[in-house]
């Protein structure tokens, strides 16, 4: 029960100043409760045919449709917390800021989906009556019940979440003669992220009747890390109440690899629904492979190269206090490609543009 | 009183008697034995065979009492003359095969029973020799915009001269690699020389009569056995003449797969070929491309298990694969390959000793889907005429063998 209902979010900070230095370290514990999107993800629809039943005047045509509504109430599902420690300090001469982070956070009971097979009841039908241009009178065939095998989407507390960070922003370096200023943000993170649930999948082929397999997979461990940062200038002209902002995005690392991604199966449904263990040593053999997957599933790695992206702001004010600004982002259109596993990507593939106005009204 | 010596010459006299006679006796039975009999054998060809000459062909004649054979050639009328054989019964065979047809024919038990001649008249039938089943029309490219590609069909045609049930037998849908690559480039360790590879196969259910094909006849396997002519003011075709269709809904939603109601119809009644193999990746229903068809009909000897299934690798995508059927050469009864045009030779499925060459659906280079083109077999003319029947073109070689055609000739060719 406590579990379930308790999000208080304790947070303890110690910070130490010494001059121009100011040691600091914190230790915060956070809990989230679910979205209600997740506890009440709407309906899921699922459609099979009883009847598909054909006659060439279209008048006397029917198909009889079975609509499967999955209404999930996830009222199971706890609230996943966040267990975060950082250390630090700051460095603040007269003339820069600089400031150094690096914390740990562990996301537990994370809410993702997960696979769960369900077999859905198919009554079949037939026609028993066909009167000339009316739709033919139908009815359940006794003893005709099949079932469908399909793989639904559910929200569980399966997802954990381990980050690194390391952070520094170096701020306020002013070049006085030109009244411009320099800003400069770094971020270094790393985060592994493990998926305990199912992952249950549609069979490669199917052969004849009743041979339909479902085969069952370890979830990978995803690892990502990523480096960027940002570079900013900021040049003011007083004289025209006048501020422009270039901000340039390094990205120097995009890295995921997929741990422990397998494309052989440790298990299967079979087409009852029966959950039947595959030997390791007959994983990769013959016979199971309408179920061993194709590597296109996922990416075993994905590698993004350095590239840049540039920001663009510029505002003014006038001397009665109003003020106009405009920014571009992605303002030169650059969109580097590079090839992944046999695909190009794209980089940079939005451009935002915008305008606001603030009027001052004494 | 005789004297000794003359007894003794009354006595050689006497058997010299006997011994005359018994000379002469032998001498008559010796006549008896040597009267023998003539025979003359009329050849000629069955009503509406023509172009098989008759002359120079081996008739045999075998005599029912002893098996004793004796063979002559006809000369140039067709006439086999057997001359001095012994009188009794006789059984008379015609077989002769060439490469371009067999002929035969027989009569039992005529007698030569004096010193008369005996003339019988036999009428020849003539067989196209090795003749089979062979696909006779794909239409894949679909009736208009509206229709798409739902009345597909494949025609299956009875080149023979004897009645072929269908029962059993696969059609198999054959991978076509995407990009430009060879299918053997995607497949690793596999001998695609004496091998073809389907992306999905249906089988002719049936226990053993059930679908039979008359000689010079065919049967169609519809995609749809519908009736598209009048939909949504297009331009399809009428496929309720089907002998048999392909429907897969309700096979697909019972494996996990999701079946598509508009693509693929299901026509009471009309029989449903037997789902036997597909992919997940084109989970829906069964079409040819419209464009690129090639088909094989496989023998009902054949099948298919997991055993049979094998792994393309796309060359230029490694991480891209399809799980392909694999059905040896040896029990393809017929192979018919297309290509989007001519120079994309390099890029066959299907191996040369099934079919050498190709097809092209619009040889001007236009679009094929949705045109309503179809690709049909040519009339082999000169075996037509021979035989008396629609018989096809059939060289191994779908460029020689097949041609397009502006709009599908569904049973165009049955007699």
């Amino acid at each position: 029960m406590i579990e379930r209902y308790n999000l208080f979010s304790p947070r303890l900070s110690f910070s130490s100043k010494h001059s121009q230095f100011n040691i600091r370290t914190a230790w915060g514990l956070s809990y989230k409760a679910p979205a209600m999107i997740q506890l009440y993800p709407g309906r899921t629809y699922i459609d099979y045919t009883n009847l598909n039943y054909f006659a060439e005047n279209p008048n006397e045509r029917l198909a009889v449709v079975t609509t499967y509504v999955q209404e999930p109430t996830n009222s199971q599902l706890k609230p996943n917390y966040t267990d975060l420690k950082e250390i630090g300090f700051d460095w603040s001469p007269s003339f820069w800021n600089f400031q150094f982070t690096y914390f740990r956070k562990e996301l537990r009971r994370g809410i993702q989906h997960t696979d769960e097979l369900v077999l859905l009841p198919r009554q079949g039908y037939e026609v028993i009556d066909s009167p000339p241009n009316q739709q033919p009178a139908v009815a359940p065939i006794e003893g005709e019940l099949t079932y469908i095998p399909r793989i639904l989407k559910v929200f569980k507390n399966n997802y954990n979440v381990d980050t690194d960070g390391v952070e520094f922003v170096l701020s306020g370096l002013k070049i006085e003669p030109s009244n411009s200023e320099v800003n400069f943000r770094y971020s270094y993170l790393k985060s592994v992220r493990t998926n305990l649930g199912f992952n249950i999948r549609n069979p490669n082929f199917v052969i004849g009747d009743n041979t339909a397999r479902f085969g069952v997979f370890e979830n990978s461990i995803l690892q990502h890390n990523r480096s960027f940062g940002t570079l900013t200038l900021i040049q003011h002209i007083p004289s025209l109440r006048f501020v422009l902002t270039l901000a340039t995005e390094f990205n120097f690392k995009d890295y995921r690899i997929n741990k422990n991604a397998s494309q052989l199966p440790y298990a299967y449904y079979d087409i009852d629904g029966n959950f039947i263990q595959i030997p390791e040593d007959q994983r990769d053999s013959e016979e199971f492979n309408d179920l061993i997957q194709d590597p296109s599933v996922f990416d075993p790695i994905t590698d993004t190269p350095f590239y840049t992206n540039l920001n663009l702001q510029v505002r003014k004010e006038t001397k009665q206090g109003h003020s106009f600004s405009f920014y571009a982002y992605n303002a030169p259109w650059y969109n580097p490609e590079y090839v992944q596993n046999g695909n190009t990507r794209q980089l940079n593939q939005k451009l935002q543009v915008g305008f606001s106005a603030t009027i001052l009204i004494e | 009183m005789k004297s000794v010596k003359q007894t003794k010459m009354k006595f050689f006299t006497t058997l010299s008697i006997f011994l005359l006679a018994g000379v002469l006796v032998s001498c008559s039975d010796d006549d008896i034995v040597i009267i023998l009999g003539n025979m003359n054998i009329q050849l000629e060809l069955e009503t509406g065979l023509s172009d098989i000459p008759l002359n120079d062909i081996n008739v045999q004649a075998t005599n029912s009492t002893d098996n004793s054979e004796y063979s002559v050639t006809t000369d140039a009328n067709g006439l086999a003359i057997f001359e001095n054989l012994p009188l009794g019964n006789y059984d008379i065979t015609v077989l002769e095969a060439t490469e371009n047809y067999t002929i035969s024919g027989s009569a039992t038990e005529i007698s030569l029973v004096d010193s008369e001649i005996v003339t019988e008249t036999i009428t020849l039938s003539a067989t196209n020799p090795n003749a089979t089943l062979v696909i006779k029309e794909v239409y894949s490219t679909g009736g208009s915009s509206a229709v798409l590609i739902r009345d597909q069909f494949i025609e299956i045609f009875n080149n023979s001269f004897e009645v072929i049930y269908a029962d059993g037998m696969y059609l198999a849908n054959l991978f076509t690699p995407s990009t430009d690559n060879s299918v053997g480039d995607g497949l690793s360790g596999e001998d695609a020389t004496n091998n073809v590879y389907a992306r999905d196969v249906v089988q002719f259910p049936g226990n053993g009569q059930d679908y039979p094909i008359q000689p010079s006849s065919s049967i169609v396997v519809a995609f749809n056995a519908s009736d598209f002519t009048n939909e949504l003011l297009s331009t399809g075709i009428d496929n309720t003449d089907a002998t048999i269709e392909i429907y897969s809904v309700e096979w697909l939603e019972a494996n996990g797969g999701s079946g598509n109601t508009f693509f693929d119809s299901n026509n009471p009644d009309i029989e449903d070929m037997t789902n036997i193999y597909i992919m997940q990746q084109i989970s829906g229903f069964y079409s040819i491309s419209p464009s690129r068809p090639s088909i094989a009909l496989v023998s009902a000897d054949a099948s298919v298990s997991n055993s049979d299934v094998v792994t393309y690798t796309n060359p230029d995508i490694t991480s891209q694969t399809f799980p392909l059927v694999r059905i040896p050469v040896a029990q393809v009864i017929d192979g018919f390959e297309t290509l989007e045009s001519d120079d994309l030779a390099d890029y066959k499925v299907i191996p040369d000793n099934v079919d050498a060459g190709f097809a092209v659906i619009s040889p001007d280079g236009s679009n094929p889907s949705f045109s309503g083109k179809s690709v049909i077999r040519k009339v082999d003319e000169v075996a037509t005429a021979r035989f008396g029947r629609t018989i096809l073109l059939d060289t191994n070689n779908s460029t020689v063998d097949f041609e397009s055609i502006d709009a599908p000739d569904k049973y165009g060719y049955n007699n």
